[in-house]
């Protein structure tokens, strides 16, 4: 029976302690119990526990060799001649590759250790590219080899369907991509596009949330940072920390409703919620009202990222935005990002079309008390949506940012010491309080479900 | 099993021909080019090295004699460079193009290098040096600058490649 691999080995272990008590309670008889082990699979679950650590083993082990043969080159061989140096670097990668594969694909007897191989041999591809450049003299452009180990990384990734070796290729990808900001002045913001393009694939091909989750960070990331830097100004952050929010928060929602990628709904709209709670954050503070002005831009490559990051954000909301109001687990959330990030939206907007010659004294208060009522939208949607989904985690996240907008506003407008101390203590008890509350209401409803 | 066969053996060849393309103009330059002598201009000798590398500047990093010359660029720009052999040897720099030169003088060569704020680079500005000489080379560099050439060779595109650095009578290549 083809074992359903979307079904967390988490519940299967739970499910294979749960049924023996179902049996010995009479709920199910012996056939019920190994009809249901069959259909997961719960026999095979102490093998796939040993093969995952040895797979896990594996990886280490190849990760240290990788080490290993790093610092071999920056040790340098310098007794050898260039010639042999070279033959035999490319030989070890190319016996890590065969052997690996043979192993892996071939013969089938020691798959874990086949597929470590490869992630080795990718490892030593990128130390060989170094000692290639040491060899030679090459120093210029460091970025360019990292961006060459990330392209035989995701080549091999794609043509064994390998995990390690997509994770190799992004991480290796935004090092380069760091690199690549000191050096060339406006062209690191294609790095966006062509992360989207590359890694965001196989993530979907694979089906791996954890690529998924790597490529939204790199691409999330990156956006911002391209703002930050290209533009040199405050409010192009906060555009393009909104921008990302909103997309990535619209694309949860997508993957919630399609068939098969459930599972990246909620990675996709964890990083959403972060991200949006950040700038609501960040810009309630007074200083940054007051700091952060429209001055002129001199360079727009930065608008390519921000611009498409608007526009396929808005063309998912509009797809979600029906089945999003009847989705009473994700309605709260959705609409407390969506108002947030509005506001945070709608502050920049008036900053622009009011030049700050003219703004009126206490302008900036205004701006503070709009990014203020993004915090406290977000923090209603957080709470209300862990009612609905009964989910504890929205509810503390709620609640603590909740409690950290409370304790830095305080600490911000320098209130007398007895009014912080009242106000500290009433936040304490109001945490426990509403912690006793929520569970209380779980236990309801769980009792309600029964 | 015939397709994912087919992949891995591309994917692994595309790995190969990266590697290959790494050194690829380096080697072809070393092979084909000109063998020239080049000075090392003064720097601070108290950052010679940069990891492994020591950071080399030439006299024709910074021509100042030449009209040409614009040394406050900000923007990286490519440039040609005309350079002429002297008495001593040594290469100097002798104009300075932002194209390929119409012409070039017969006992000249063409070197190509990037306009930056600081001078112009040429990739040719790092050179390798393993770890158990580094002491003694970044020694002999802070204590004999001004005797300290480079050997280089530049191809029939102005490409140039780093072979050997000479301090004196002692040469370092590795």
């Amino acid at each position: 029976m083809k074992k359903n691999f979307r079904i967390s080995n988490h519940f299967r272990e739970q499910l294979k302690q749960e049924i023996q008590s179902w049996q010995t309670d009479g709920i199910i008889n012996q056939e019920q119990l190994a009809t249901i082990s069959q259909k997961y699979q719960l026999d095979r679950l102490s093998r796939e526990r040993k093969n995952y650590l040895l797979f896990a083993i594996y990886v280490i082990g190849a990760a240290l060799i990788g080490a290993g043969v790093i610092s071999f080159v920056a040790a340098h061989w310098d007794k050898i001649h260039p010639v042999p140096k070279i033959v035999l670097i490319v030989g070890c990668m190319l016996t890590c590759h065969i052997l690996g594969f043979y192993l892996w694909k071939i013969s089938g007897k020691s798959p874990r250790l086949g597929h470590a191989l490869i992630v080795l041999g990718t490892l030593i591809f990128g130390a060989n590219i170094g000692l290639l450049a040491q060899i030679f003299h090459i120093k210029e452009n460091f970025y360019n080899g990292l961006f060459a180990w990330t392209s035989g990384a995701i080549i091999m990734a794609y043509a064994l369907e390998s995990l390690p070796n997509a994770v190799i290729a992004i991480i290796v990808s935004f090092i380069g991509f760091c690199w690549w900001i000191g050096d060339n002045p406006h062209t690191f913001c294609y790095y966006p596009i062509i992360t989207a393009a590359i890694f965001l694939p196989f993530a979907y091909l694979r089906r791996s949330v954890l690529t998924f989750v790597f490529s939204l960070l790199a691409l999330g990331v990156s956006i911002v940072v391209c703002a930050s830097i290209d533009a040199e100004q405050l409010w192009a952050f906060s555009l393009a920390t909104a921008g990302i929010g909103l997309l990535f928060f619209a694309w949860g929602l997508l993957s919630d409703r399609t068939e098969g990628f459930k599972f990246f709904a909620v990675p996709a709209m964890v990083i959403a919620t972060i991200l949006t709670a950040m700038i609501a954050y960040i810009s309630s503070f007074k200083e940054i009202a007051r700091e952060s002005n429209f001055d002129r831009i001199g360079n727009w490559m930065w608008t390519i990222p921000v611009t498409a990051c608007y526009i396929i954000a808005t063309i998912l909301w509009v797809s979600v935005f029906k089945s999003m109001l009847s989705n009473r687990r994700l309605r709260w959330m959705a609409i407390s990002i969506l108002v947030s990030v509005t506001l945070v939206f709608l502050e920049l907007v008036v900053r622009a079309l009011w030049p700050s010659s003219d703004r009126i004294y206490n302008f900036y208060f205004y701006i503070v008390i709009a990014s203020n009522l993004a915090c406290l939208v977000l923090c209603i949607g957080l709470i209300a949506g862990s009612f609905f989904a009964e989910n504890r985690g929205l509810f503390w996240a709620g609640i603590l940012f909740a409690a950290l907008i409370i304790i830095t506003r305080f600490f911000e407008y320098e209130t007398g010491l007895l009014l912080k101390a009242a106000v500290f203590t009433a936040c304490g008890i109001g945490l426990i309080l509403a912690g006793v509350e929520f569970e209380n209401y779980l236990k309801k409803r769980r009792f309600i479900n029964e | 099993m015939n397709k994912r066969l087919g992949w891995f053996i591309m994917a692994v060849m595309v790995q190969a021909l990266i590697l290959a393309a790494v050194p690829g103009r380096k080697i072809y330059t070393r092979q084909t080019g000109t063998a020239i002598l080049l000075k090392v201009a003064p720097y601070d000798p108290y950052s010679i090295m940069s990891g492994y590398y020591a950071r080399l500047n030439y006299e024709i990093s910074r021509p100042p004699a030449l009209p040409e010359w614009h040394h406050d660029r900000r923007q990286p720009k490519p440039v040609w460079v005309i350079l002429k052999k002297g008495d001593d040897g040594i290469w100097h720099a002798d104009s300075i193009h932002d194209s390929w030169p119409k012409s070039v003088p017969d006992n000249c060569i063409v070197i190509k290098g990037k306009e930056r704020g600081s001078g112009i680079e040429y990739g040719i500005e790092s050179f390798f040096i393993p770890e158990n000489a580094r002491g003694t080379v970044e020694h002999d560099l802070s204590e004999h600058q001004k005797q300290a050439k480079v050997e280089v060779k530049v191809d029939s595109f102005g490409n140039a490649a780093l072979i050997r650095l000479l301090i004196e009578d002692r040469v370092y290549e590795y």
